[in-house]
């Protein structure tokens, strides 16, 4: 009974402190219960309904009639360490939808219901997956949710299938959406579309009709269960079939999912790093508020020793005085976490494409939250450690030793900005109070000039992470399809609106590495390759790896690898490592005199411009589709995934800033109410003499000022110095190894200055409590 | 004539208490003159620092008017109170109450800046002259813990000083020094009051109510009893002690 009372009554005198502990904690186990969630559902759930679905370890995307796709399915069925392989029919096909057109085959009809392939079809309003959907008529179709955002599309647009060119299109109207497990991340350029099997059969036949062809096949092949390693079947399959005549290209299951999860594993990741900065900033209030009640309690805690408590009772009434609002946030702050959950799922659908279980993983939660409770249980343990020291001789002559202002270094005080030095005084005499707010603004500056550094390297419309997937810089190219025009021709439309910098030809194409195979650049001035290490390929016999190719294949440059492309093995020199993130940096580039090497003889490559006027790009692009339509493909280096990544860097940086703010002002509230509990008596000595109310809140504000703006040169001292190794570790993920920020001086401004000023809002609110100290309460009344 | 410098109309001051109400001042009225040494006794709870808070602004009276300098100062905004506390009051408690982290030198200085009359420079060289007067001098760069607590006092009286206030407010002002301090600082008032700053003053110890020429007796929130007297001087000390112990014990005290 005793510790209930003294606790009460230790938690009643100090109800800020235990609501501020309270609120950060609650905020980190939200935050991180929805971090850890998304993360570990989404890896599950995303293998899970691979499987589910029927999709194997490798999966090859074939094109070819279906006599030659049975007869290579039967092949890849009889080679060593194949279990099985299965057959899914697909059409490639080039489609338009609200004026956006995806050509090069990069769309795939796939029949809808199928027996075998079980695609979730989702609810209406994205919030679940329906039990029984209904099936689709002709002229219907289910798309990605990724359609919302990446074409604005909605239930009821029309998509518009090409035929033969954009004059004979079929139109399909979107019925729905559903969850394609392979494709459905916004990141991803290829996009599966279900459609009714009649539909499918006649889409097949028109387009076998006018030659344009397409009919096709996802071939997925699993291995033997007790069979070779993934990347060695996939090096059989590719010498001992004809998977590589087929134009195939070829995915291993991890492969997959980590082009679906590299959305949430970069933003987890990332999120998860805040946490536990948010964590380190709890842990530091924490300190202040410990130490501060002590010395605050120093007094009642030195009597109680006198009348027979112990040190190990005090120190476990103080524990439970801190431990009692932790355990609160967490109780409260998980079941709160699945709402959050669940909101941000919905919200994240679109860019995901996987509706992932809100259910807390209960084992990783609960091991998480019990580490930092184990954390927080030892680091209260050693900060209410001194209660040790206090004696009760000692207490009942006045309490704890005066240390606070025994400073050597002070600041002088100057008539000229009275309040200024001041509060620089007070700030030098007291500098261990106000280290914890400190080293706050320290991280929470870091974290938000980071964010920035992203926000700045992405771009305002993501240009700084298209450099990163293209292997060249360019801004756009144009493919002739009709022969009768003329590359003059073009240039002249492109020169109507701005000069032509440079420009040269470039072809995305397909090869196997050593057997296995890859996405292939091929350019015509290689100078243009960004080189990480070792230099272009200069010469016709010389490729360039990027850091992950290079990774799986053991190789580096100066080592020998044999590239098979139109079914001719060649060796080419690896003269150096560089930068393309595409397929997730799945790739390796040549030049073009390496590529004709292969005998391709005429090849339709882009001629890729670099414009003196980048920003005419978009009238260009019109003129041109004007002038020529179908007869030229147009790549205007547009991506529309980046707006998937753009919004959630804004939306992650909101809640960062939301966060933040609601840190500094829990931060305030606990190490100001502490300040000033301690200088009440100096606070109403400066009121005797002359001092307002306001004047002194100026001073205790500018205190905070002063700490925040340490605080915030170092936090943007330390991102400068280390954000481009944390963000780099994290992009790697998706293929992008080199990461390097530059940020502007307002940039660079923005978060400290916001920090700044939102410790001294707050400081000077939180001093409102100085209008209720009394120079009268400065002596005994008689 | 001396001139009325601060003056109390029907000033009362009440607390709540246990739902009801303690009333400390009960209509007082009183003045104070230019040049006086006014000491204001009266037994333990009689109100004494109450009245003296409540002239000084340090507190707010519940009823009734003070006038400074025939300027009505009862209705004052905190901000024009805080204005005329730093250029017109001084004020010195029983503890030295200096501000904790800065030296004897800036806690008079910092004061003497809140004067926009004077520069820097001869708020600087006022407090050191105010520190040399009250034999301080030597500790003037130390802070208030450093120092004992006579020393302490002689600068908090210093510091009040520093702005050449109207009046000087000081309560109990020795009573928490040794009999050595007690005469030191006693005799810095006294030496004060000669070159004719006006005091009002607050205690209960004879040996320091001596050195005032004008004596108020508080009882009950009331002023009951006043007797002047002549400035003090050294040498009639015992006499006046007898003739205040008199006037006190008239009083009922």
């Amino acid at each position: 009974m005793k510790y209930v009372t003294l606790l009460r009554a230790n938690i009643k005198r100090q109800k800020g402190s235990f609501i501020g502990v309270f609120v950060l904690i609650f905020i980190i186990t939200v935050a991180l219960c929805a971090v850890l969630t998304i993360w570990k559902n989404s890896s599950e759930y995303e293998e899970e309904q691979i499987d589910r679905l029927g999709f194997g370890d490798v999966t090859s995307w074939v094109v070819g009639e279906q006599d030659e796709i049975n007869v290579l399915l039967a092949q890849i069925e009889g080679t060593e360490g194949v279990g099985k392989a299965e057959s899914q029919e697909v059409l490639y096909i080039s489609y338009n939808v609200n004026g956006w057109e995806v050509t090069g085959g990069n769309g795939l009809a796939v029949k809808y219901p199928d027996t075998k392939y079980d695609y979730y079809i989702y609810k209406e309003n994205l919030t679940g997956i329906e039990d029984n959907p209904e099936n689709l008529q002709q002229g219907e179709m289910y798309v990605p949710p990724c359609f919302t955002t990446l074409y604005h599309a909605r239930i009821g647009d029309k998509v518009e299938v090409e035929i033969a060119g954009e004059e004979d299109v079929e139109v399909f109207t979107i019925k729905g959406y559903f969850e394609d497990p392979v494709a459905g991340s916004s990141m991803m350029g290829l996009k599966t579309m279900l459609i009714n099997g009649q539909d499918m059969e006649r889409l097949t036949k028109r387009m076998a009709d006018t030659g344009m062809g397409g009919y096709g096949a996802a071939i997925h092949i699993f291995k033997e269960e007790k069979g070779s390693a993934l990347i060695e079947l996939q090096k059989t399959l590719n010498e001992e079939t004809e998977l590589g005549r087929f134009g195939s290209f070829t995915y291993q299951k991890g492969t997959m999912m980590g082009f679906m999860l590299i959305l949430q594993n970069i933003f987890s990741g990332f999120f998860l790093v805040f946490v536990l900065v948010l964590l380190v900033v709890a842990m530091l209030v924490l300190s202040h508020s410990i130490v501060s009640s002590i010395e605050q309690d120093y007094v009642d805690m030195g009597i109680l020793k006198a009348v027979g408590f112990t040190k190990g009772m005090l120190q476990l009434i103080k524990i439970l005085q801190y431990m009692t609002p932790i355990l609160l946030g967490m109780g409260v702050g998980i079941p709160v976490s699945i709402p959050v959950i669940s909101v941000i799922n919905r919200i994240t659908v679109p860019a995901t494409g996987l509706m992932i279980p809100t259910v807390l993983p209960a084992d990783v939660v609960a091991e998480t939250l019990l580490l930092i409770l184990l954390i927080l249980t030892g680091f209260i343990f050693s900060k209410t450690a001194k209660i040790d020291k206090i004696t009760p001789i000692r207490a009942i002559r006045g309490g704890a030793e005066d240390i606070y202002f025994k400073s050597r270094f002070t600041m002088p005080v100057r008539k000229k900005a009275l309040h200024l030095h001041l509060a620089l005084r007070q700030l030098v005499s007291g500098k261990k109070q106000y280290i914890s707010a400190g080293l706050v603004t320290v991280l929470l500056v870091f974290f938000l000039s980071l964010t920035a550094r992203i926000d700045a390297w992405l771009g305002p419309d993501g240009e700084g992470m298209l450099r990163s997937f293209n292997a060249v810089p360019y801004d756009m190219g144009v493919r002739i399809l009709d022969r009768e025009i003329t590359k003059e021709e073009i240039e002249t439309v492109i020169r109507g609106d701005s000069e032509i910098e440079d420009h040269y030809e470039y072809l995305i194409g397909r090869a196997e590495l050593n057997g296995m195979n890859y996405m292939m650049n091929i350019c015509e001035n290689p100078e243009y390759y960004n080189i990480l290490e070792g230099r272009t390929c200069l010469y016709d016999n010389e490729a360039l790896l990027t850091e992950f190719v290079a990774g799986q294949l053991q190789v580096k440059p100066g080592d020998t690898v044999q590239v098979t492309c139109n079914g001719k093995t060649l060796d080419f020199i690896i003269s150096g490592i560089y930068q393309c993130a595409n397929d997730m940096g799945d790739n390796f580039g040549i030049s073009k005199e390496g590529f004709a090497r292969f005998g391709s003889g005429e090849t339709d490559f882009f001629a890729y411009y670099r414009l003196h006027e980048p920003e005419k790009k978009g009238k260009i692009v019109e003129n041109l589709t004007v002038v020529y339509g179908d007869r030229i493909q147009i790549d205007d280096n547009v991506w529309s995934g980046t707006d998937s990544i753009l919004a959630a860097m804004e939306a992650i940086g909101i809640l960062m800033y939301a966060v933040t703010v609601i840190f500094i002002f829990v931060v305030i509230i606990m190490t100001g109410s502490k300040i000033l509990y301690r200088e009440q008596s100096d606070l109403g000595i400066y009121k005797a003499l002359g001092f307002s109310t306001g004047a002194l809140r100026i001073t205790f504000a500018l205190r905070f000022t002063t700490v925040a703006l340490i605080g915030a040169v170092l936090g943007c001292v330390f991102s400068a110095a280390f954000t481009d190794r944390i963000v780099g570790f994290f992009l790697k993920m998706a293929g992008i190894s080199s990461f390097s920020s530059e940020l502007g001086i307002w940039q660079m401004a923005f978060p400290a200055l916001g920090v700044m000023m939102l410790f001294t809002l707050f400081a000077y609110a939180s001093a409102g409590k100085i209008r209720k100290v009394e120079p009268r309460n400065l002596i005994g009344r008689d | 004539m001396k001139q009325k410098i601060l003056k109390a109309v029907d000033v009362a001051k009440s607390f709540a208490n246990n739902g009801g109400q303690n009333h400390v001042l009960n209509m007082v009225n009183m003045e104070v003159y230019e040049g006086d040494f006014t000491v204001i006794m009266g037994s333990s709870g009689a109100g004494k620092s109450t009245l003296l808070y409540a002239l000084s602004g340090m507190d707010k009276p519940t009823g009734g008017k003070v006038y400074y300098k025939d300027s009505e100062v009862t209705g004052l905004s905190e901000k024009k109170m805080a204005l005329l506390r730093a250029k017109e009051f001084g004020f010195v408690f029983q503890q030295s109450h200096l501000v904790s982290n800065l030296t004897l030198f800036e806690n008079v200085a910092v004061t003497g800046y809140l004067s926009e009359s004077k520069t820097a420079k001869e708020v600087n060289e006022k407090a050191l002259e105010l520190l040399r007067k009250m034999n301080v001098e030597k500790a003037k760069d130390r802070l208030p813990m450093q120092v004992s607590g006579g020393e302490a006092q002689r600068a908090a009286i210093a510091r009040a000083m520093i702005n050449d206030p109207g009046i000087l407010f000081a309560d109990e002002p020795t009573g928490a020094l040794n009999k050595r301090n007690t005469e030191e600082v006693l005799h810095l008032l006294t030496a004060l009051n000669k070159e004719g700053q006006s005091i009002l003053m607050v205690t209960h110890d004879m040996r320091a109510a001596i050195h005032g020429n004008r004596f108020l007796y508080i009882e009950d929130g009331k002023i009951i009893g006043e007797m002047t007297m002549q400035p003090y001087g050294e040498e009639e000390a015992k006499m006046r002690e007898k003739q205040i112990d008199a006037w006190l014990s008239s009083m009922l005290w």
